[in-house]
């Protein structure tokens, strides 16, 4: 097996995690990067698309949109790495959205068939980490917004937590799916009857 | 692949950076053609769309008969979230609405997952939009294919199973009808197998029996009939849902033909009662229902008839046939001058209430033919009843004795005839509102107690009687 697995999860993928996820009962995610692309992507601050394997939102009080990318590694792979371009995504996103004042409190999930950056695992979720990955990114992110103003290239703090708080780390192995979740008959009845708000 | 226009309307649909006008734009465009297809079906929106288990509409046809229905972008999707294995148990429908990518190479994919859900139904969108623009098929309204078709598709969604697409009902939608009896025969031939392959067994069934009723109407064949009476193979009765019946009805008066055996008539009346006829009284607008009614005058039942004397027919020089029809949503008949509304609904054809009173010397002789069980005779001083409790007797000689014996003005009031049905009740003739009545009569009483009893000043000819009545009819 190679260092850098193929992460691609094609279709059948895909629809494993939005089942996954929507078995949870507390997700609906109506749209994927196949079939509804458009509905999955958020800009960034440069203006360049981000397209996310899924999205919908939370049911429950609060109707936060979700996004989630799926990573199904049989190794580690090149996570780490991807992880950090990932939050950095996240980071311009959240930050393209308050500027335009168009922020609707999106969510972002990766979901992994395999751990990864064990050393950092705990830290993965929290705002020091968020502002790791934007300084990495700095220059492709066109924090300065292009004015090239240096000052206003250093992530911002605040943000750094605004995004921390918005971030979902989830591990799923295919067992665990098939076997430790409500069959599907029950999940219908269940979501029939349910009634979450924002459903 | 040519767009349909209900792909036309997802595709504008998806446009939208809203997802919730996504979903909205979506929903109502499949719901819009849905109740194209099927009028009688209730939709329901549920509060999710794409969701791996809940459903995105709910279909139901009266109580206990509700179908899920999922919307699915396309067939590759389906296949990929195993849809029709996980959740095929409860036998809903799948719907895939884009078919821009060739649906039948992946359809093969999906066989192994039909199977094993043998009554889910998978179709798409260009499926469910041939069938729904089926009055542009234009077919020839006469034809064995137009009441057939109608029933298919109305029944696709409702009662289909496995899969359902453009390519698998080929032949049917492109026969137009024609006068070739053995064309016809060949396409009902094909209909009742294509139906036993698409349809779960009691829409099948249904269809299939629709199937034989006009194929005993195109080919005046009916063998079937008599073979069932003897015990031979069996031929499906029960009574007919409204749908088919607004369907059906129509095409098999037209076609009726004078020398139609009553049998038939009287298999199709086992399956239809009053209120059903009363239903569809839209359709059945100008058409002669004689045929029908005179074969079921014994079996229909009936609460009031209700009769009207037309005084325009005196001065007409040409008069029209008696009839059989439907007119102000009831079951009418018409013969001399005389007009005649039937219903089961006392509140309709409520009937005059300045009718004069029979005189008896000129009310006896029409009741000749008649069990009289009671009498109300009005008098100017004196007001009288007669009845009788034992049900062999009537009360005719005792009327006839008070008429002869007493000094008073005497008019009849009311009277009540016995019912000639086993089962049905009797008929109480009121002279003052013109009306027959009885709780659960029997038509042929009420026809008879408003053209002789209450028709007595101008009774009808023999002639006018048969259109009525039928060949048997004999004035006992």
């Amino acid at each position: 097996m190679s260092a850098e697995e193929a992460h691609e999860l094609g279709r059948d993928g895909v629809f494993r995690v939005k089942q996954y996820l929507e078995g949870t009962t507390h997700l609906r995610l109506p749209w994927t990067a196949y079939d509804h692309v458009n509905l999955c992507k958020r800009q960034r601050l440069d203006g360049s698309k981000k397209t996310y394997d899924l999205a919908g939102h939370f049911l429950g009080e609060r109707r936060r949109p979700l996004f989630v990318e799926a990573k199904k590694y049989t190794t580690a792979g090149a996570q780490g790495t991807l992880y950090l371009e990932y939050i950095a995504d996240v980071y311009s996103i959240t930050a393209r959205a308050q500027r335009e004042e168009m922020d609707d409190g999106a969510e972002f999930m990766w979901i992994t068939w395999h751990p990864f950056s064990q050393g950092a695992w705990p830290r993965l979720l929290s705002h020091e980490y968020v502002y790791e990955a934007v300084e990495k990114h700095v220059d492709s992110l066109q924090l300065g917004g292009g004015d090239g103003n240096a000052e206003s290239a250093e992530p911002d703090k605040e943000l750094c937590r605004t995004v921390a708080d918005r971030l979902w780390l989830v591990v799923l192995t295919d067992r665990q799916q098939e076997e430790l979740t409500l069959t599907a008959e029950e999940l219908k009845l269940a979501m029939m009857h349910l009634k979450r708000e924002g459903a | 692949m040519p767009e349909t226009s209900l792909q036309n309307a997802v595709a504008s649909a998806l446009i939208s950076d809203n997802p919730d006008d996504v979903i909205e734009g979506i929903k109502g465009a499949v719901i819009a053609e849905l109740e194209k297809l099927d009028p009688s079906a209730e939709i329901k929106k549920t509060d999710y769309f794409n969701h791996s288990f809940a459903p995105d509409l709910v279909l139901s046809w009266g109580a206990r008969q509700d179908r899920e229905v999922y919307l699915r972008y396309n067939f590759r999707s389906t296949q990929a979230a195993r849809d029709v294995d996980l959740l095929g148990g409860s036998n809903p429908v799948f719907f895939s609405l884009d078919s821009s990518h060739d649906d039948s190479e992946v359809a093969d994919e999906l066989e192994g997952e039909i199977e094993r859900s043998p009554n889910a139904l998978v179709t798409n969108a260009p499926s469910i939009d041939e069938f729904a623009e089926f009055d542009n098929l234009k077919l020839v309204r006469e034809s064995v294919a137009a009441p057939l078709f109608d029933l298919f598709r109305r029944n696709v969604v409702r009662g289909g199973k496995g899969l359902i697409i453009s390519q698998t009902a080929a032949d049917l939608p492109r026969y137009r009808g024609s006068d070739n009896l053995g064309q016809d025969i060949d396409y009902i031939d094909r209909f009742e197998s294509t139906v036993s392959r698409l349809f779960r067994e009691d829409a099948s069934l249904r269809l299939r029996r629709a199937a034989s009723i006009v194929r005993m109407a195109r080919t005046g064949d009916i063998e079937m009939l008599h073979a069932d009476e003897d015990g031979g193979e069996n031929l499906v009765r029960g009574k007919l849902e409204t749908d088919e019946i607004r369907i059906l009805l129509p095409y098999l008066l037209r076609r009726a033909q004078e020398e139609d055996e009553s049998t038939f008539w009287e298999y199709i009346g086992s399956m239809v009662g009053l209120k059903e006829i009363q239903k569809i009284s839209a359709e059945l607008e100008e058409v002669d229902i004689g045929s029908l009614v005179r074969a079921n005058l014994h079996y229909w039942r009936a609460n009031r008839s209700a009769v009207s004397l037309n005084s325009e027919w005196f001065d007409e020089e040409e008069h029209p046939e008696p009839r059989w029809y439907i007119h102000a949503k009831m079951l009418t008949a018409s013969a001399g001058p005389w007009t005649v509304h039937f219903t089961t609904d006392k509140r309709q054809a409520s009937g005059r209430d300045d009718s004069p009173l029979a005189r008896w010397e000129d009310l006896r002789p029409a009741l000749s033919g008649s069990a009289v069980s009671s009498a109300e005779l009005q008098g100017v001083v004196r007001r009288i009843s007669v009845s009788t409790n034992d049900e062999s007797s009537d009360v005719l000689r005792d009327v006839d004795s008070i008429f002869e014996t007493m000094d008073d003005d005497f008019k009849l009031r009311r009277l009540s005839v016995r019912g000639t049905v086993a089962g049905a009740s009797d008929v109480d003739v009121d002279f003052k509102h013109n009306t027959a009545e009885g709780n659960d009569a029997a038509l042929v009483d009420l026809a008879r107690s408003s053209f002789d009893i209450l028709g007595y000043r101008y009774p009808i000819s023999e002639g006018e009687r048969v259109k009525i009545f039928g060949e048997q009819s004999e004035r006992e």
